[in-house]
């Protein structure tokens, strides 16, 4: 069965592929930060050999000044800046931190315990405010914590290898943001993204990578184009548009099986697939009974329900958090606007009344926004629109905006755009004031889509 | 009817022809050799060796309308402009005249807003052409639109010469 699903494949111009490329096809360049980014240290972690390995796979607090950084809300000090480089509590003189304004301060060590295992501990310290609850198993609990001690905020121990140690650093990165805003962090989740590069004979390219766009894997080559990719609420599926049988069709491919399946192949476009936020059903744009239309499927049985009906084109559907209406782009009233529709089938209404063109919208976590492609003065830039209000932000500079995709906690939009004539990924904060550029190695770069938490 | 449908485009051709004096026709000021053995009757007809019957002439017009598989398109806009009116109607007259000829009309459109608004797009161009070819008698069943949006433009360039051509159908025959 499987040979004969590979032989299928090899007919159709295709192969499925998880090889891990050597190169990072992204790399992110920060364009714009924000001047009240809080001033946080991270040491470089102490590194104790077993004897054999040199040094760690990785550079562990490097990986989590970077995410810091990368957030747009924290601004990690240089390495030479550091007045000192203490790897555990009694090495912290916590005055000369405070002397430079650093409100927290990460130390850590790496043991190698066997060749290619690494026991990990790290403490997160407030420089400033005392009185923290004692978090350190290794303190002993009798009687208040003195010192460096009695700031500590987190304090943790834990196991990682070779194969997963930057993914490793993307939690402990997690952890660090989650203590300092009060907000998940979003640092250990994947983008899929559609790399073209023209000069291949597969052109089309559909890739994994870490959040930081590092690991990049390519699961998916082609010599037609790939479109929309979508990931499944679990984080171990995707859904995606592909031409590779000369048509638009879409289809459902399992990261880890490293498998795929056609779900729809109808008469007209298959696009736009989102899977529902409970992932039983998925909601994809059909052109079967006429023109481009918003219909729901049923994954179990693939049963299609039709949403909307109207001559003019329904495309983009996006769920609201609660999975219980979606809004979708319609040129009904003459221009691509945003319009809302109830699952029950009620009369869509209009959402965006700002902007002669809005389309691609995608809910917010919280439901209470949206993230949309705006045509501003000719140009095509990211908003967020405000549904209480109905009032719209820009958030980018760029012209050429598309697909937005929001970090599973809100925080950062990653978006394609083009720069100096080549499309590339862009990243915004969602307050606009921090943008970032994740540009690639060859070809060009589209489609992003960033997935839901992993775990 | 139709002869004088042909007389009147002979004229024009002619008119045209002279008009335009194309480097593919003898000059007309090239004179007729040797004429001193003929009888001098007033007229020369043999300066007129690419006139052609106006069977042949309709039947270069065609296929020189036919050779035109591209229908191109403002920004957002499905609707044919007029100066296409000549070419769909020779594409729809030939479907019509050929029942067993098949045409598949790609609809493409330009990179600019989003690609699956695209898709949806230039599917409606495809169809816009569709039902023009089918106003001059082409089938339905011998026509098939495929949209592939802005997924393959005919020039990859982000400006706006490239968008111009990329917002387009092509008419391409099975």
């Amino acid at each position: 069965m499987m040979k004969k699903i590979s032989k299928l494949l090899l007919t159709f111009g295709l192969s499925v592929l998880a090889a891990t490329a050597a190169r990072a096809e992204i790399d992110i360049l920060i364009t714009q930060g924000i001047d009240d980014a809080r001033p946080v240290a991270v040491v470089p972690f102490e590194f104790v050999s077993n004897g054999v390995t040199a040094a760690p796979p990785h550079d562990l607090a490097e990986i989590i000044a970077n995410d810091l950084r990368r957030s747009g809300l924290f601004r990690p000090l240089a390495i030479k800046d550091m007045p000192a480089q203490p790897h555990s509590l009694d090495q912290v003189s916590l005055d000369r931190w405070r002397s430079l304004g650093i409100e927290a301060l990460v130390i850590g060590k790496v043991e190698e315990v066997q060749t290619g295992q690494y026991r990990v501990t790290y403490d997160l310290l407030d420089v400033f405010r005392a009185g923290a609850p004692n978090v350190n198993p290794r303190v002993a609990t009798s009687g208040p914590a003195v010192g460096p001690a009695n700031h500590l905020l987190l304090s943790r121990e834990g196991i990682a290898n070779n194969s997963n140690y930057r993914r490793y650093g993307h939690r402990i990165a997690d952890a660090i943001y989650e203590k300092l805003t009060g907000e998940r962090g979003a640092f250990d989740t994947w983008i899929a993204y559609v790399n073209v590069d023209r000069t291949l004979s597969k052109p089309f390219q559909l890739y994994i990578a870490d959040s930081d766009g590092y690991n990049p894997q390519r699961i998916l080559a082609s010599n037609q184009s790939i479109m929309s990719p979508n990931w499944s609420p679990d984080g171990k599926k995707l859904a995606y548009v592909s031409f590779e049988n000369g048509r638009s069709e879409i289809f459902i491919h399992d990261i880890g099986a490293r498998s795929r399946e056609k779900v729809a192949s109808f008469k007209g476009i298959n696009s736009s697939p989102v899977w529902s936020p409970d992932g039983q059903r998925m909601a994809m744009v059909l052109s079967k009974d006429g023109n481009a239309e918003i219909y729901v499927m049923d994954l179990a049985s693939r049963k299609v329900t039709r949403l909307t009906n109207h001559w003019a084109i329904d495309t983009e559907p996006a769920w609201a958090p609660d999975g219980r209406s979606l809004v979708f782009t319609s040129d009904r009233g003459g221009k691509p606007q945003i319009y809302r529709v109830n699952l029950s089938g009620s009369l869509p209404e209009r959402v965006t009344f700002e902007g002669r063109y809005n389309a691609g919208a995608e809910f917010t976590p919280d439901g209470k926004r949206l993230v949309l492609v705006q045509q501003v003065g000719g140009v095509y830039r990211i908003a967020v629109l405000d549904l209480a209000t109905g009032s719209s932000q820009v958030l980018t500079e760029t012209q050429l905006d598309e697909s937005p995709t929001l970090a599973p906690n809100g925080s950062m939009i990653i978006y394609a755009t083009a720069v100096r004539g080549r499309q590339l990924l862009s990243a915004v904060s969602l307050d606009g004031r921090f943008k970032a550029r994740l540009p690639s190695n060859q070809g060009e770069v589209k489609a992003p889509a960033w997935s839901p938490f992993l775990d | 009817m139709r002869n004088q449908l042909g007389k009147v485009l002979l004229a024009a051709i002619l008119a045209t022809a002279v008009a335009a004096c194309t480097s593919t026709k003898k000059p007309e000021t090239t004179l007729p050799e040797d004429t001193s053995t003929q009888v001098d009757t007033g007229v020369d007809v043999s300066g007129t060796e690419g006139v052609k019957t106006p069977e042949e002439l309709e039947r270069e017009r065609m296929e020189a309308l036919l050779a035109d598989t591209t229908v191109y398109f403002d920004f957002d806009e499905d609707l044919i402009r007029p100066d296409y009116q000549d070419m769909l109607a020779a594409h729809g007259q030939f479907l019509r005249d050929n029942p067993n000829s098949r045409l598949v009309l790609e609809g493409h459109a330009d990179e600019r807003g989003t690609p699956e608004y695209n898709l949806a797009l230039g599917e409606r161009r495809g169809n816009a052409v569709a039902n023009v070819l089918r106003s001059f008698g082409a089938g339905s069943n011998q026509i098939s639109v495929i949209s592939f949006g802005e997924e393959s433009p005919a020039d990859p360039a982000h400006t706006e010469a490239a968008w111009a051509k990329n917002r387009r159908v092509e008419l391409k025959y099975q």
